[in-house]
């Protein structure tokens, strides 16, 4: 029984005496993953059909209407207010423009190697 | 069986002998010292060049890029300030521009210039969120061919 004993215990010294691998910690630099965005599709607008309105020429625009089954309503807007929104769609056309070329200049500094 | 004399001699010597191996031993460590700095050295100054060269490429870049989008901007601002002036312009008598008048006058005209300029305006839009140009807007070099709302933008060929 004592001999097991031992020879059991001799087994675990055995176990000690194994040479432990130092552990080795190697540090890899590995690239950021790409930010893979799809880019919006490009806008396609539909432009409106302005009709001119005037006092002499009123009649006649809601006689056109009638004969084509048109609703008659009109939205309004002033020649001023005609301005205004041309300039406004103008401002807003520049804006989308920048943007988008901010964001393809980010693009190509950033991932053109 | 050793001599008085002898004995000196024999630590004079191992003296010496000890000195001279301790200097051999502490300037070759020097020189190996010397050498590794040598070469730490040479690979800095090649990443300082490396990194001085993309510096100064990046720098091309960035400026390629500023130019780039400088021109973009004067080009917008030029459309809508010749927007604005076209709303305003005086007319061949000296007068500032009332399109109010000329569209009591002239309403079918007025109308299909304002109709015009709209599908033009609305292709414009198009353009600045990224849709390609057609050939025909990439050809067209003369007035009556090009977007008269933004022509810097619908006809890069065009010429002012």
């Amino acid at each position: 029984m004592k001999k097991y004993v031992i020879l059991l215990l001799s087994f675990f010294l055995v176990a000690c005496a194994t040479p432990k691998k130092p552990i080795e910690i190697e540090k890899i630099d590995s690239p950021r993953l790409p930010l893979l965005i799809n880019d919006p599709q490009p806008l396609q607008v539909k432009s409106p059909q302005w009709i001119v309105v005037t006092p002499e020429n009123i009649e006649k625009i809601w006689d056109q209407f009638e004969n084509s089954d048109t609703p008659l309503v009109l939205f309004a807007i002033t020649p001023k207010g005609y301005e205004e929104i041309s300039l406004t769609l103008a401002e807003i056309r520049a804006f989308i423009q920048t943007q988008r070329e901010i964001i393809l200049a980010y693009r190509k500094y950033y991932e053109e190697k | 069986m050793f001599s008085k004399f002898n004995i000196i001699l024999l630590i004079l010597v191992s003296t010496v002998t000890g000195v001279l191996v301790y200097n051999h031993n502490a300037t070759k460590h020097k020189l190996d010292v010397a050498e590794k700095n040598v070469l730490v050295l040479q690979s800095a100054i090649t990443d300082q060049q490396n990194l001085i060269t993309q510096m100064r490429l990046d720098f091309e870049k960035n400026s390629q890029i500023i130019t780039h989008l400088n021109e973009i901007s004067n080009n917008q601002q030029t459309d809508i300030r010749e927007l604005r002036d076209r709303f305003s312009q005086s007319s061949a008598t000296g007068r500032p521009r009332d399109i109010s008048n000329i569209a009591r006058t002239r309403p079918e005209s007025v109308q299909r210039v304002i109709n015009n300029s709209s599908r033009d305006a609305a292709r414009c839009i198009e353009l600045a969120s990224g849709a390609p140009h057609t050939p025909k807007e990439l050809e067209a070099t003369k007035a009556s061919e090009i977007n008269s709302t933004c022509p810097r933008l619908a006809n890069p060929n065009w010429k002012e």
